[in-house]
Parts: C-alpha cells; structure tokens; sequence
C-alpha cells in the first residue's frame, strides 16, 4: 500500500507533532532508527508532519499504524511499548487517520455535478420517451458504475469514461429509434399457432400429440426448456402492445418421484412465464440475452386460457417456459433410472445396460463410464457420469416417453397486436411534438425536447448549437429524419442531460425537483414537480408524499433497500446447487429480495416505526421463503404478509436476504457478517484490517469451527481491539446459514458435525446467547444508533454524497423529530427531504 | 434495429484506444514483441503449483504437469504479490499492482501492465489491445484484470462469436460506408456536445470543473478512437482457416477463445492480448457438483481440494495447447511466435481458501527469456510484482525504469 517513495518525500514535512500522543511515543520507541542519524528503512519519523490532510503525510501514519497494529514494529529486542499503551496510539491514530480519509475522499456537503448512474438513465431515458416497456436495454454495454459507502449514486464516485460515452452515443440511437413511429399506423393483426409449434426432431417422446398439444419438460436452467415459435421466428413487425393468449394445463402435478430428486414442489402449482426473446441474438430454443419474463402464471391442472397484455419489440416473439420445472436433467435422468429403474425398462435396455443383469450396481456402473480422453473432442473431460449412447436423442427420447415427472402442456398460442390507443404512439410525439419532422423544424423541435431532457429550459444558445448540428447534418446529404436524430441524440449525450448539477448554496427550484425526483424515483421530475415551488412552506413536504404515493416510487424502496442491506451482491457468488438445492428450486433468489422490499414498502407506507427493522412480529413470504423459514400454510409464488410466532425471524437479521447478501453462498463468516452489522445497523465503520496479517486459513476437516479458528486471531491483542467489537454479532447469526436457513450444526465433508454456538458478548459486556439476544439487545441499546445510521443512508441515497462529521448535528435533530414524531420511517423520509442537508449543496 | 455489430464495435468494450505517445514514434525497428496475460480471479492451490525446489531442477508440481513439455521455455515464480490486501477485492490489481480506490495516490493512476503495451503499440495494430472474458461474470468474480492510464476498467468482450467477428470476419460494401457514416455522425454529434460543455464549464465551481473535465477527456478519447478506427475501415481483415466460432460455456469455448488469441496474434491484429477465466463456470462438465468459487474455499477438505484441482488443472491443459500453438506458429522470419510472445499466466489471489493476494502464483512463458527455472524470491525481503511486469514491458519495447510499484527488474533472467 505504502510506498518507499512516498515516504521519503514526506520526511521532508516539519510541523511539530501533537505533544499529548505521538511525539514521546516516536520518540521512545521509534526515533533511534527512524530519525535524523539513522533512517533505517530511509524513514525518518522525526519531522513527520501533523497535517493529514497532505497525502504523504496521510501516508506515513498509515504505515507507523500498520506496523504498529501487526506487533511488527518495534522489532523484537528493542523497548516494547505495553499493551495498553499500544491500543491507546493505535486507537487515537486509527480515528485521526480515518477522519482524514474521510475527508479526503471528499465527504462535505457538496455533492459536485452527479452524473445520472445507469439504472438511472435508463429510466430516465424511458420516462422521456414513454418506452418504459420496451425490452432491449440499449445500456447493456455500460461499464459497472463504481460505488462508495455501498451506494452506487454518489456524485463524487460516478466517472465518466470514454467506453462510457461511447455507450452513451449508441444507447442514444436505439433509444430514439425504438421511440420514432413508422410513417403509417400498423394494422393489427391476429396470429394462430397449433401444436407441434416447433420442431422436436428425433428428440420426441411419443407425449406430445401433433395437432393438439406439445409438452414443455424442463425449466431453463440448461439447455433448453423453452417452447418457441419456430413458423414465427421474424417476431412481430412493429413494436407495441400485444395479446397474448395461450391454453395450456398442468400435468403430473403429482408426479410418481421423490421431490428431492425431481425438484418441483407437488404442493406449488405448475408455472408458465412468457420471455419474449430475438432470434438475432441467437436460436430460440436456448436462452439469449435478448430475453425478458414479461408475464407469468399459476397453471390450473386441467387445460384453460391464459391471458396477458405485453409490448414487444419488433423482431421479438413471446416464448413459453416453465420456470419451476426440473432443472438439471442429466442428473435427473441418472437418478430416476437408478431409483426407478423398473419405470424405465426401454431406457434402461436400450441404453444404459444393453446386455446382462439389470440391478443398482450396473445402471450405476454405466452411468458412471466415463468418455475416454481420446474420446473427448473439445474438453479434456467431457460430461462425466454419462456416457455417450444415453446422450444421443433418441436415448432422451425414449427415456422422456417413460418418464411422469411434470409437464406443462401447452395447446394453442394466439397473438394480437400492435394495439396502439394513440397514433402517433407517445414516444414519437416526445420527440417531434406537433412539428413535422423536417429540418426547418429543428429549433422548435430541439428546443422542446432539450427543455425536458434538460430538467430545465434549453437556452437559446444550447438550442442553435443543437439545430446547427442538424443543418449541417443535412447539408451532408442525410434526410431530414437522420438529420434530425443527430440532434436528438446529441440531447442525449450533453451533459445538461447526463448530469445533476445542483450549483452552490440553496438548491434552486428545479435542481430541488429533480433531487426529489431522484431520490424517490430514481428518475427526472414529472411536469408538475418542475412547476412547483418547492421552497415555499410546506411544499417540498407535500410533493414528496405524492411522490411517494405515485408507483414510481417503487424504484426508492427497490434502490435503496439494495444499497443499504448490499442485496445487490446476491447472485454475485451462487451457492452451491448440491448444498443448497431449496435456493434454485424454490428460486429463492429473487423471492428473498422481493421479501426485503416488501417489508420496507409496507413500513414506509404504514409509516411505521424503524424499529421494526431491528424486530417485527410479521413479514413477507411466498411458499419457497416460507419453507426456508419452515413456516406453514403458504404455497405458490405470490407474496403475502404473515405474523410469525417464531421470533427467530423477523426484522432484517432475520430475513433470508440480508444472511445471504454477508456471507458467500459456500460458508458464513462472523467477521464478515459482523461487519456487515457493525456497517449497517450500528453506523460504525470498522477500519480495514492492516496488510500483512496473517490470512485466516480455514479448516473445516476435523471439529473445529470458525470460532475455535478466529479464537487465535483475537488473542493478538491488536486484532481483538477490533474483533471484539465486529466478531460478536457475526456470532450471534451463526445458526444462520450462508443462505439464511436455520442450522443447529455445522455440515461437514465426513466425520461428525459440529454443533453451533452462537453465543456472544458485545461490546458493551453484554452476553447474547444468538439471535433472538441480539436482536433485544439491538432494541434496548442501541436504538438510537440505528437511527442515526438509518438516517445517514437516508441522506447519503438522497444528496448523493457520502455524509461527513458537520452533518452530524443535522443528523441528531432529525433523529430527535423523528423521536417526537414517532419514529415512523415516512416521516424519516421527509424529515430528510425537508433537512438543510437536502435542501442545499 | 441497429446493426448490431457496429453497435458493438462502438460500444468499445474490450478495445482500448492508446494515446499515442513518444515511444510510439520510435517504434522498435526489429520484428515487434507480443504480450498475452491470462489470469483467473481465485489463484491456484499453492502447494499444487509452486515447486517445492528453486532452480531449474525442480520437481514438476501436480498443475505444471500439462505444460511440462514446455518446461524450458517458461519460468515459474513464487513469493511475488504487490503488498495489497483485500481478498476478492484486490484481485482486479493483478496486473497494475494498484487497488482502484487508491489509483489517484499514484502518477499512472492503476494502469495496467497490458494496457501500458497497448499505448505503446497504437494504431499500428487494428486493435491496440484485445480484452476478453471466458464468458461474463459479475462482481467480485470478476478479474477486472485491465486497467487504462484513467483509472478505467477496460470491459472484456465476453463472446468467442463476437472476438472473432470483430477479429475476422469482413465487412461488405454496405457496412463499411455505414459504418464510415457512423463515425462521421457520432463525430458531428461529438463537436456539439463538446462545445456545449466547454460553454457549461464557464459555470462551474471546482469540484463540479473537474468532473466535467472527465466528460471533456472522455469526448477526446472516443474522438481519438473513432479517428484511429476510421483508419481501418478499409483495410481488409486477415483471412483465417476457422469457422465462426458457437458460443457456449467455459469449459467448451475455453480453447476457443485461446486459438482466437493465437491467431490475433499470429494476424498481427493485436499484439496485446488478455483473457479473462470468470470465477462462475460450467463445474457440471468437469464431472464436478459444486462451483468453483465453493472449492476455493476448500478449507483443507481433500475433496474439495480435489475439485479445485480439477478445475485449475483444466485451465493449465488449455494454456499448454495455446503454448503448443504459439509455438507452432512461425513469424515471417521463421523465429518460433512463442519466443515473440510473452504469455503470462497468474491471477491476484494468491490463495483462495485463506483470500490472501500475497505470493500471487505467476508463469511466465515465451518472448525468447532464460527460461526452465522456478525464481524464489526471498520471503522475508518482497520484491514487487512489478519489477517483472518492468522487466516484460523493457523486453515489449517500452522505455520504463519502473512501473507502477517497482523497485526496479528482475534482471537476471532477461
């Protein structure tokens, strides 16, 4: 981290260092061979300088800190400080050292020109075009946007790059082309499509009935699964809303198999999601990118219509899946045969076992013939555990007639569109108005649509720029259109589009509206928000409630219940399949997400008290997160509200979101979720551990567990200084599995399984004995901390700038009103929107 | 709907643009050096990797086995890291030995080893550098392995079909004019908005001045870019005996994207070349129940160590038939491409089980060095990472006494 270069230049540095702290301490114990005579190391500590808000010197702290937090230095031999005497400069240098760190990384209360992050211009970008459907992501090539304090919206962080720009440009020219009408209005037209709707080739099971029906077996999870239309592969012509119907049913709902093997719940009914895909971005019959879930049903099990209005783009067609079939199937496949082998007799002579006595040890012999190397074509070992006569279609095939596992049955596909309410559609008149598209139109034109991009008026001289550019555009030989569109585009990408700026001093009016508008909304402001004046009393308060009450402001309580639990890192580390099958059958993923956000929705709009994140008697569940949680009587995919009897559960520690965003998908860390508590519950910011410790190295062969293994860490006393005040609330969650089920012990490759401890003692002595402990202790003692953390995230999301020591005092007096007020979390929202802190820049 | 190749071409992932600098005017004389850097976001198991001896008698460790056969043209070293920690977030630093977030500390921000060649190359070659990725992967599973002189994460292009469209496949007639009239669009549209922003600057304070600066300098760089590529529109792409490549997952399109590489190469299209292995992939077609982040965490359990093993051995087959095909492939002098090519094999975890980046495992291969040796620098006394990339970048043609966190080379092999 630190450099020998950086530290030689910082010797160069005089002021005098503080008398009280550092100074008899550099000078007893470091000075002899870092100073003037001798510079071991070339380092000399003896005109080290004070001012830490110079680099270098920032730099040089950093290191003494380091080395002084490993024991490194001073080195064996020489005069020891004592332990005590130790902690007391690496605590006082830790804090100076972090303030300025702070400080450095331009926490104050200005947030500079905020670029719009990606989520961001996209939305915006819709809402301006009215395209808030359409399924291709024209940002689809943007680089990651960078973070800081978890939040992905900090003006500071966000950079602009040219692969950025180069995004910029291009997503620009989609949009807008995706947004212009044909010059006629499309006629609707009625599609009708009858089993077989495509192809199964020699891969037919004999199930199917041409003319009837065609059965769906899997979900999509490898290849195929996907019932497409293979007449239809050009998609539908022209973007727009769509009918789609569909009869179908549900069949072998109680299938013959053990669920484990099969993974589909006999208790849930059978599902059918509609992704609309493109045959451009590759064959149907697999996924593709281009694929969105645009409706999803509950099947009835006997055959019914189903029925959804969805756009489409141009050259997309809707697909059908069954999104909680089995996934997996050569494992399937192998397992059934072995555990059912007398269902499978053609399967099993024909492929498996072609000759000779049929029981366990040969089907599993066979199954388990791996491909000689020399047979291996692309890879050194391909497929294992299968060999390759059963990998042929017509080993699938055969094998699929004999099989009962579910299916979903799919009978007749009808499509209907585009249906249009207005023509010219509204993304075209956002772009031209009333005018005609035609170049002696540019100004009017540039000037209307630049205004709304803009979030604010063009100014003249922005508007002749822009019409200029479509002049000489056409004076290129482009037609008035592509001329026009150079200018359109080129709103898109100027910065009075791609940036908040919100100036210096109190926000003025329209800056106001749009940093409301993106708190809440993630999006530009509406006409109405622009028109208000948001200064006078009681205003800014009120549009903030209709923000909150308009839909849109679902984006906030997505947005931010992500950044500040850090859900956005789930699915960034899957779990294993093996271990934790419940996760992809149950598709845990996004339930446990979608459960986060529910329960903050509903407190925000009850407006109930922050409390109930630290502990509630109820929460969100659909059946998969009901079984992880093994509560009873809920099943299918919707969501619902239950009070739960079981305080394990409930508030965020409990929530399975929250346990699977801190650990890794493999194994739990107590560190690492003690972290994660100690960041977002308590406000409280570990410093990051000094280079050079000795990693941890895990050891999960015999008894021990993690904390027999983090026992010797915390007996360095300079780790347990900071341990102590992490590690205790990891603890306290260990009975939490990396994907939040409940374990009593500890699973292990072989021998016995370790039981769980989860007891602690936080850092104000208290002992905990788990969970349950924890989450009293949180509410008795620190409530008040949790907050002000709260209400730090509030602001940071809000202003988009990390919030530093001076906004402390404006923190305490929302914390104080909000006391008064109740404690709601709405009214914490618009104690924040009606802060100095928001208010100003 | 737009056409999608040109989309993707402007888009840039993958393509960086070099600024052209004084070294490029004094470009070497003698045939041109080549760089390849491949690299994993987990490591490799270290007692299965390093040898246990140093010298050039050492006993071939288990993940070596599949290059063995190239033994006396590569170099293994141990005990080299960058001083950085962090676990999964300090892996992007394999190559530029500095952590994103403490870029702005240093005169070259965290540029990387690759794209610190490419600058050097420019336009010479159609593509300066080519990044890719086996596949996508998202966060900390990411290698995020190339880095440019603005702190910029050069995003990989992530299908072997779309390597080899922009690599091989030629444009017709039609395309190219469009393609000509795209940059001559995004051009015009660049001059406005350009001189929008100088107008707006006038108004800004500081802070907001220099984040519009980023915006001025990314105009600049896409300008710079649309201008070097122009260049190329009408020169032919080489002609190469392979068909479009099918995309798939790791483990079949691994080899692919290798051969793909050999031939940029070998086409002289690029001379800088980083392939990324994501840490999601296809464990199921290595006969394995389990992901490959899961055995890194293996936590001495033999079984998952033998998982992991598997999967990293796998990653070693592929590097040694791109060695065989380098070394098959002769420059037009008939000098073998191996000892024209630089391979650099490695990742920035040094050990996954623990999340260590000390001790990063490192293969060096070809460019024509005093190979058949394992380099044990001192444990006690760490020499940074650096000095070797130095030493790669001197034999590349870069005049540079110290990159990024050097001390100084790693002469004595040279």
């Amino acid at each position: 981290m630190t450099s020998l270069r950086v530290i030689a230049a910082a010797s160069a540095l005089t002021v005098a260092l503080p008398a009280q702290h550092l100074q008899p301490f550099l000078a007893t114990y470091c000075v002899q061979c870092h100073g003037s005579q001798v510079r071991m190391a070339n380092r000399s500590f003896e005109t080290l300088g004070d001012d830490l808000s110079d680099a270098e010197t920032l730099l040089g702290w950093r290191e003494i800190l380091d080395r002084l937090n490993l024991g490194a230095m001073p080195p064996e031999g020489a005069t020891q400080p004592a332990d005590e005497e130790r902690q007391q400069v690496v605590d006082w240098m830790t804090r100076r050292v972090g303030e300025a760190i702070a400080d450095a990384r331009g926490r104050g209360s200005k947030t500079p020109l905020r670029r719009l992050n990606r989520h961001e211009y996209d939305r915006t970008v819709r809402d301006l075009l009215f395209l808030q459907d359409l399924l291709a992501d024209p940002t689809e090539a943007f680089p990651p946007d960078a973070s800081e304090g978890g939040f992905d919206n900090i003006g500071g962080a966000l950079r602009t790059s040219d692969f950025l720009l180069a995004g910029y440009l291009d997503a620009a020219e989609r949009f807008i082309d995706a947004a212009i009408a044909p010059p006629v209005r499309p006629s609707v037209r009625r599609h009708s499509f009858k089993a077989p709707f495509h192809p199964t080739r020699n891969r037919h099971d004999g199930q199917d009935a041409p003319g009837l029906y065609q059965n769906i077996r899997k979900n999509t999870t490898d290849q195929g699964g996907f019932l497409w239309l293979d007449d239809f592969l050009e998609g539908v012509r022209h973007s727009g809303y769509y009918r789609v119907r569909f009869k179908a049913e549900a069949v072998n709902r109680a299938y013959p198999y053990d669920e484990r093997i099969v993974g589909v719940r006999r208790s849930e009914p059978l599902r059918v999601a509609v992704v609309a895909g493109s045959a451009r971005y590759g064959e149907l019959e697999f996924r593709t990118t281009s694929d969105r879930i645009v409706a999803e049903f509950d099947l009835a099990d006997e055959p019914a219509w189903y029925e959804a209005r969805v756009w489409l783009d141009a050259g997309y067609q809707p697909r059908l899946t069954f999104p909680n079939g089995p996934s997996g199937v050569k494992p399937l496949r192998k397992r059934l045969v072995s555990d059912y082998p007398e269902t499978f007799p053609e399967f099993i002579r024909g492929y498996v076992v072609p000759e000779g006595p049929v029981n366990a040890e040969t089907i599993a012999e066979s199954f388990s013939r791996r491909v000689s190397k020399e047979g291996a074509s692309r890879t050194e070992l391909t497929t294992a555990g299968t060999s390759r006569a059963f990998n042929r279609r017509e080993g699938w095939a055969t094998f699929f007639r004999e099989y009962q596992g579910p299916r979903v049955r799919v009978h007749e596909i009808e499509l209907e569109g585009p249906l249009h309410d207005v023509w010219p559609p509204r993304s075209h008149t956002a772009l031209f108005g009333e005018h005609r598209p035609a170049v002696e139109n540019a100004e009017l034109i540039l000037a209307h649509f630049a205004g709304r991009a803009f979030r604010r008026p063009a100014t003249p001289a922005e508007v002749e720029r822009l019409a200029a550019l479509v002049r000489a555009r056409a004076a290129t030989g482009d037609s008035d259109l592509e001329a026009l569109k150079a200018g359109l585009r080129a709103v898109l990408v100027s910065p009075g589009f791609l940036y908040l700026h919100e100036g210096e001093g109190y926000l003025e009016q329209r800056s106001l509206a749009s940093r409301l508008s993106y708190f809440l909304w993630s999006s530009m402001p509406d006409e109405d928000l622009l028109a208000t004046d948001l200064r006078a009393p009681g205003a800014l308060r009120s549009a903030a409630e209709r923000l909150l009450r308009d839909p849109k402001s679902e984006a906030f309580s997505r947005r931010f219940t992500s950044r500040w639990l850090e859900l956005h890192k789930i699915g960034t580390m899957p779990p294993s399949p093996k271990q934790f099958q419940q996760y992809y059958v149950d598709r845990l993923e996004g339930a446990m997400q979608e459960e986060a956000r529910l329960f903050f929705q509903h407190v925000l709009e009850r407006n109930e008290s922050i409390d109930r994140f630290l502990d509630a008697d109820y929460t969100f569940v659909n059946g998969g997160l009901a079984r992880l949680y093994g509560l009873e009587g809920v099943a299918g995919a919707d969501f619902r509200k239950v009070s739960l009897v079981d305080s394990r559960r409930g508030g965020l520690l409990g929530m399975a979101a929250v346990l699977t965003a801190s650990a890794n998908g493999i194994d739990t860390s107590p560190v690492v979720r003690g972290v994660w508590v100690s960041e977002n519950i308590l406000g409280v910011e570990p410093p990051p551990p000094p280079p050079d410790v000795k990693p941890l190295e895990p050891d999960i062969r015999g008894a021990q567990t993690i904390r027999d293994q983090l026992a010797k860490h915390r007996e360095v006393p300079t780790c347990n200084a900071c341990h102590r005040r992490i590690d205790p609330f990891g603890f306290a969650l260990e009975n939490f599995d990396p994907i939040g089920g409940w374990r009593d012990r500890y699973p292990r490759p072989k021998g016995p399984s370790p039981t769980v401890d989860a007891s602690a003692m936080l850092p104000n002595g208290e002992s905990v004995a788990g969970i349950v402990d924890l989450k009293r202790a949180l509410l008795d003692r620190h409530r008040e901390e949790f907050a002000r953390n709260l209400t730090r995230k509030l602001l940071t999301y809000a202003t988009g700038r990390l919030t530093g020591l001076e906004d402390e005092t404006q923190v305490g007096r929302i914390v104080a009103s909000l006391d008064r007020a109740g404690g709601g979390l709405r009214d914490l929202v618009l104690l924040v929107v009606e802060s100095e802190a928001f208010r100003r820049n | 709907m737009p056409d999608l190749s040109r989309r993707a071409f402007l888009a840039g992932a993958g393509v960086s643009l070099a600024l052209p600098r004084l070294e490029f005017l004094q470009a070497s004389q003698g045939r041109p050096m080549r760089l390849v850097c491949v690299g994993n976001p987990l490591g490799m198991l270290p007692e299965a990797f390093f040898p246990a001896e140093a010298g050039s008698e050492y006993k071939i460790p288990p993940l070596l086995e599949p290059v063995e056969r190239h033994r006396e043209r590569f170099t293994v070293f141990s005990h080299l890291d960058h001083d950085v920690s962090g676990g999964h977030r300090g892996v992007h630093s394999f190559l530029s030995g500095i952590k994103d977030q403490d870029a702005t500390d240093w005169p070259e921000r965290n540029i990387s080893l690759d794209q610190r060649a490419a600058e050097f190359v420019g336009s010479q070659t159609r593509f300066p550098s080519l990044v890719a990725s086996v596949g996508e992967a998202q966060g900390d599973m990411a290698c995020q392995m190339s880095w440019t002189r603005n702190g910029v994460n050069v995003p990989p292009v992530t299908r072997a079909s779309e390597l080899f469209d922009r690599l091989f496949v030629p444009d017709d007639m039609a395309a190219r004019r469009s393609r000509a009239r795209a940059f001559d669009v995004n051009s015009s549209i660049l001059d406005a908005v350009n001189e929008q922003a100088k107008t707006f600057r006038g108004d800004l304070g500081r802070l907001d001045q220099a984040k519009l600066d980023e915006y001025l300098t990314s105009v600049r760089e896409v300008e710079r870019r649309i201008a070097m590529s122009a260049d190329w529109i009408d020169r032919p792409k080489p002609e190469v005996g392979m068909d479009r490549p099918a995309d798939g997952s790791f483990t079949e399109t691994l080899d692919t994207y290798f051969e793909l590489m050999a031939l940029a190469i070998q086409t002289d299209s690029t001379r800088v070349g980083v392939l990324e292995i994501p840490g999601v992939i296809d464990t199921q077609n290595l006969g394995l129940t389990g992901g490959y982040h899961g055995f890194s965490h293996h936590g001495k359990a033999q079984v998952l160590q033998r998982g992991l093993l598997v999967i990293e051995r796998f990653q070693m087959v592929a590097l040694g038939r791109f060695l065989d095909r380098l070394a098959g492939m002769e420059d037009p002098d008939g000098a073998s491409l191996l000892d024209r090519t630089m391979v650099l094999f490695g990742s920035g975890m040094g050990n996954g089980s623990s999340h260590s980046n000390r001790d990063l495992p490192i293969l060096l291969a070809g460019g024509g060095f005093r190979h058949g040796r394992h380099i044990r620098s001192p444990a006690d006394r760490r020499v940074p990472l650096c000095n070797l990339f130095t030493t790669l970048l001197q034999r590349f043609g870069v005049e540079i006494d110290r990159f990024n966190k050097a001390t100084g080379t790693i002469g004595d092999f040279a």
